[in-house]
């Protein structure tokens, strides 16, 4: 359990959307990419990943194609839409706000008050 | 922009459900295989593999519905579930729905109607290119109350070329000729009209060409053809443009045919050609052509405002033009130094928009009544679903989902109710609109349109929410607990509250109607019994004119007596006369006059009503001689000149007077006479009406038509047959004495009645219609809520019988509680029906809105008809069989 952190909340959609950034991926690459540029850590609850793709896709997002996977099987590849991409953007640049503003909190030592 | 992806999305899986369901299942497959295999490679056995790999997974259908949601598309699922379940619902109770989309129908199909007639009548633009920016232009009456007033040639001729406000300034007055050289002469209906009539109403001739300004030239000829006209008359030859035919015995030449469907004027869709007002420029020699006449009222003219200007600042601008003309003509503009500008569409509709309105207005009371009916039915069946509900709730179902599913039955019942109601509506138009007639503009075009069919399903909808919403919230409260015990019943004292609330306003909005169409009952009952001051059986009126350019004026009263002469002596009739303007014909003519002992200025003299008689008028219409002497035929030209008044002219202008012997000085004079004539007045006869909805005779005076030989007057028979037979022998007598002149507009006088209380009779039978159905609903409303009060105690009443209760005990608590609720109901009713029925006044005949005789009645009836509906369960409740109801449960 260690190496493995938890989810926040809402933030499942930020990391698909960053996942497809890099390339088209069928759902079950979605979850191996996640894990595999978190080394690992981050354990995503794989039945939680498709209700969160057909949200992004209904909201224009992200679109769907079948295509072939790797293993020649037909698989359902996704890929980032222009308003994924600046939604994406947004996102992050508010997650980064939010995360150094948290930090300088957390940091915050007796003498600094 | 994400909205539009999600709506975008949302129907594209709405439509290709099947292809969305196995691409989900596609995909998740796919997925556990991927996995399985990864698992493989990393060393678990295959089987062992798979199991792993569905077991992290999770419940596939559950994964299914969370991605279906993602989509937006549980609502859509679950509303087709309720659907379903609703259906079945319905179908299981084949008497509920029956008697509840019966009732919905009713109140559907009646808003329905009354709305296509609301949208036809008053809310369709007209038909014409940009109608908004369309007014009517009058001229204004300043003496006095400031009312609107036809306009006379020479003003409206400064008007047009004076104003800066309007694109075109257009007016027209009717014409009616007769046509001739095409078989047997028609008596045409025809609108003579300023030049640019068809290029400022934006309309292109179907074939030919409009006017042009200088067709407006006094001696020009030209008539454009109405579509109708030219199929019937013409066969609808394509070369008829530039064809002479014969108007009155003198060529016009056709410029053009309208295209079809082209009215205009809008209130008059019969008229079948368009000339310009060329005639109107001449006149015999030695008189003054109409077009020259200044004080000679006689025209409405419609303006299109130039882009950008507002209605006010059109009236601004003529009100400056007016007040000019007064200074420059004061004898006949003094009072007229105004004008009125109005939007024409409003103009045009004005009188038919109040009851038209409150006509909508209690069709949308009944249909609150059927709602109050069908409450009551959900409610009550509410509560023997309290069980199914009680087990939807402990399985986990949201109030709101409770509420939800309960809703989407009585929206499936209300579009059931709509479609039928719908129907309905069409079949009812049928009915109503020959009831109007002609009485109120555009009525005939009534159908359903879309704008119609939108509307009646916003009324389903409405509906629905407005009887589903009470049941449904009450359903959703249900304890749990209590309910699931068998034979418990729940909360039903706070739903007998609503129950007992729903009657009583039903029974308040019920009385409001009875009231309401008894008083327009009334009113119409006084107009039919009105003393019209004639007597309008076995009488027979027509038409026919004499053209000019044929007969001068002393031939035409040679021709008249002549025609005269041989009517009276065909078999069946008594006497003949003639009149003009025809009393009930519609027509009437208001003519100033200077009083010889009193004498004042132009802009002050008094004005009355007038009429063209000959001799035997009188009699022949049976208007009584009250003092003096029938006009008779030496009253012509050659002897002094005389006139007859009648009571109401004599009260008015001579007050406390003997007026046989005075002398007035009209404004009407023969063509030749000169300056002021004065006419002694040596009869005295009783007042007839010229409209059969006016209040009081108007006061009238009347001139020998030998002495006044404007036109032929209207000719009226007294039969002694049924006059209608009568018609075809005069048409022979005519054709015997010129066959070119063709008699038109035979009718009886009964006619002529019948057509004058036309609207009052359809907006009386409409609102008694609407009354019957509310007071049906609220019987039945009652009768429902009493029978299932009686089946709810009938233990209660055995027991009370099983003690020693007699029947008529029984009886009486049953009927009284029943009073309570027809007690309150009338109270309130009537209360709001003092309220209410004041709308009505200006719809009233001789009957005041505050109706005391009326509203008792009113309330006896809603009172029995409740007691009626309440007796049926009460009896019932006397028949209880105590051995039996202590079984009951």
């Amino acid at each position: 359990m260690d190496k493995q952190m938890d989810l926040l909340q809402g933030t499942l959609d930020m990391l698909i959307l960053k996942a497809v950034s890099l390339g088209p991926l069928h759902g079950y690459g979605v979850l191996l990419r996640i894990q595999q540029i978190s080394d690992e850590r981050l354990e995503i609850q794989q039945g939680s990943l498709y209700p969160a793709l057909y949200r992004l896709e209904h909201q224009g997002l992200i679109s769907s194609e079948w295509g072939e996977s790797d293993n020649k099987r037909k698989a359902k590849f996704y890929r980032l839409t222009a308003p994924g991409r600046r939604q994406l953007q947004t996102e992050t640049e508010k997650w980064n706000r939010m995360a150094s503003l948290i930090a300088s909190i957390l940091r915050t030592t007796p003498e600094e008050i | 922009m994400r909205l539009f992806a999600q709506i975008r999305s949302w129907l594209r899986w709405i439509v290709n459900r099947q292809q969305l369901e196995s691409g989900m299942e596609a995909e998740l497959r796919f997925h556990l295989e991927s996995y399985a295999e990864d698992l493989v490679r990393s060393g678990v056995p295959r089987p062992e593999a798979m199991r792993r790999a569905r077991l992290e997974f999770g419940g596939i259908e559950s994964h299914k519905d969370a991605m279906r949601a993602s989509l937006g598309l549980r609502l859509w699922d679950e509303l087709g579930a309720d659907l379903r379940y609703g259906a079945r619902q319905l179908r299981r109770n084949p008497g509920f729905t029956a008697v509840a989309v019966l009732t919905l129908a009713l109140g559907i199909g009646a808003n329905t109607a009354v709305f296509s007639v609301v949208n036809t009548v008053l809310l369709k633009p007209l038909p014409y290119a940009e109608p908004g920016r369309l007014v009517a232009v009058e001229s204004m009456w300043t003496r006095g109350t400031p009312v609107p007033n036809p306009l006379c040639y020479p003003d409206f001729f400064d008007f047009r070329a004076q104003n800066r406000v309007f694109e075109n300034l257009v007016t027209g007055r009717d014409t009616d000729s007769a046509l001739t050289g095409v078989g047997t002469p028609v008596q045409l209906h025809g609108e003579m009209a300023t030049w640019d009539l068809f290029s400022a109403l934006g309309i292109q001739p179907e074939l030919g060409r409009g006017f042009v300004q200088s067709e407006e030239a006094a001696g020009t000829h030209v008539v454009v053809l109405s579509h109708t006209l030219w199929q019937t008359q013409f066969g609808g030859d394509r070369g008829i443009v530039g064809r002479t035919i014969t108007l009155d015995l003198k060529p016009y030449t056709v410029i053009g045919v309208a295209p079809p469907g082209f009215v205009y004027p809008v209130d008059e869709p019969d008229i079948q050609f368009w000339t310009t007002i060329a005639a109107d420029h001449e006149a015999a020699p030695g008189n003054t052509p109409i077009a020259a006449q200044r004080g000679n009222n006689l025209l409405t003219a419609i303006g299109r405002l130039k882009r950008g200007i507002s209605i006010e600042q059109a009236r601004a601008d003529l009100d400056v033009i007016a007040r000019a003309l007064a200074k420059q003509y004061p004898d006949t503009n003094t009072n007229s130094a105004g004008a009125s500008v109005r939007p024409e569409l409003e103009t045009l509709v004005g009188d038919s928009r109040t009851p038209l309105l409150i006509l909508f207005g209690a069709v949308g009371l009944v249909l609150l009544i059927a709602c109050a009916n069908i409450a009551n039915l959900l409610l009550a069946r509410t509560a023997n679903r309290e069980q199914e509900t009680a087990v939807r709730t402990a399985m986990g179902a949201s109030r709101g989902r409770v509420v939800r599913q309960m809703l989407t039955e009585s929206l499936l019942l209300a579009v059931l109710g709509g479609a039928a109601g719908t129907l309905l509506a069409e079949y009812a138009l049928g009915v109503v609109v020959p009831l109007g007639g002609h009485s109120i503009p555009r009525l005939a075009h009534a159908s359903i349109d879309g704008n119609v069919l939108g509307f009646s399903l916003l009324l389903a909808f409405l509906t629905s929410i407005f009887f589903g919403l009470a049941p449904a919230l009450h359903a959703s409260k249900v304890d749990i607990a209590a309910s699931l015990k068998e034979g418990s019943r729940g909360n039903t004292g706070k739903q007998d509250r609503i129950r007992a609330a729903l009657v009583i306003a039903q029974i308040t909005l019920g009385l409001v109607l009875v009231t309401g169409a008894g008083l327009l009952m009334a009113s119409f009952l006084n107009l039919e019994k009105s003393d019209l001051g004639l007597k309008p059986d076995h009488l027979l009126t027509f038409w026919f004119s004499l053209p000019q350019s044929q007969y001068s004026t002393g031939q035409q009263v040679a021709f008249y007596d002549r025609l005269l002469e041989r009517v009276r002596a065909l078999p069946g009739v008594e006497t003949a006369a003639g009149v003009w303007p025809l009393p009930l014909g519609g027509d009437s003519v208001t003519i100033s006059f200077n009083i010889e002992e009193r004498p004042s200025g132009p802009s002050n003299r008094p004005s009355a009503n007038m009429a063209l008689a000959t001799p035997d008028y009188f009699l022949t219409a049976a208007i009584p001689l009250l003092r003096g002497r029938f006009f008779n035929d030496q009253d012509d030209l050659k002897a002094a000149r005389v006139v007859i008044v009648n009571k109401a002219f004599a009260d008015k202008f001579f007050p406390g007077e003997d007026v046989i012997g005075k002398r007035i000085a009209s404004g009407a004079t023969a063509p030749g006479e000169k300056g002021e004539i004065l006419r002694e007045i040596v009869g005295v006869v009783g007042n007839a009406k010229l409209y059969a909805l006016d209040a009081e005779p108007l006061p009238i005076y009347y001139f020998p038509y030998k002495q006044l030989p404007w036109q032929p007057p209207v000719m009226m028979l007294r039969t002694s047959v049924p006059p209608q037979t009568l018609a075809s022998a005069v048409r022979k007598e005519m054709a015997a004495l010129d066959p070119l002149v063709p008699v038109f507009q035979v009718r009886t006088m009964e006619e002529l009645l019948s057509t004058q209380v036309t609207e009052p009779r359809f907006h009386t039978v409409l609102l008694g219609c609407f009354a019957g159905m509310a007071l049906l609903l609220t019987m039945v409303g009652l009768y429902g809520v009493m029978a299932y009060s009686v089946t709810r105690r009938t233990r209660e009443i055995g027991l009370r019988i099983a003690l020693g209760a007699s029947r008529s005990t029984v009886l009486s608590m049953i009927l009284k509680q029943a009073l309570v609720l027809l007690a309150a109901g009338l109270a309130l009713g009537l209360a709001a029906s003092l309220a209410a029925d004041r709308l009505l006044q200006s719809m009233l005949f001789g009957v005041s809105a505050v109706n005391l005789a009326v509203l008792g009645l009113s309330g006896l009836l809603v009172a029995l008809t409740g007691l009626l509906a309440a007796y049926l369960p009460a009896r019932r409740a006397t028949k209880v069989d105590p051995m039996e109801a202590l079984r009951y449960e």
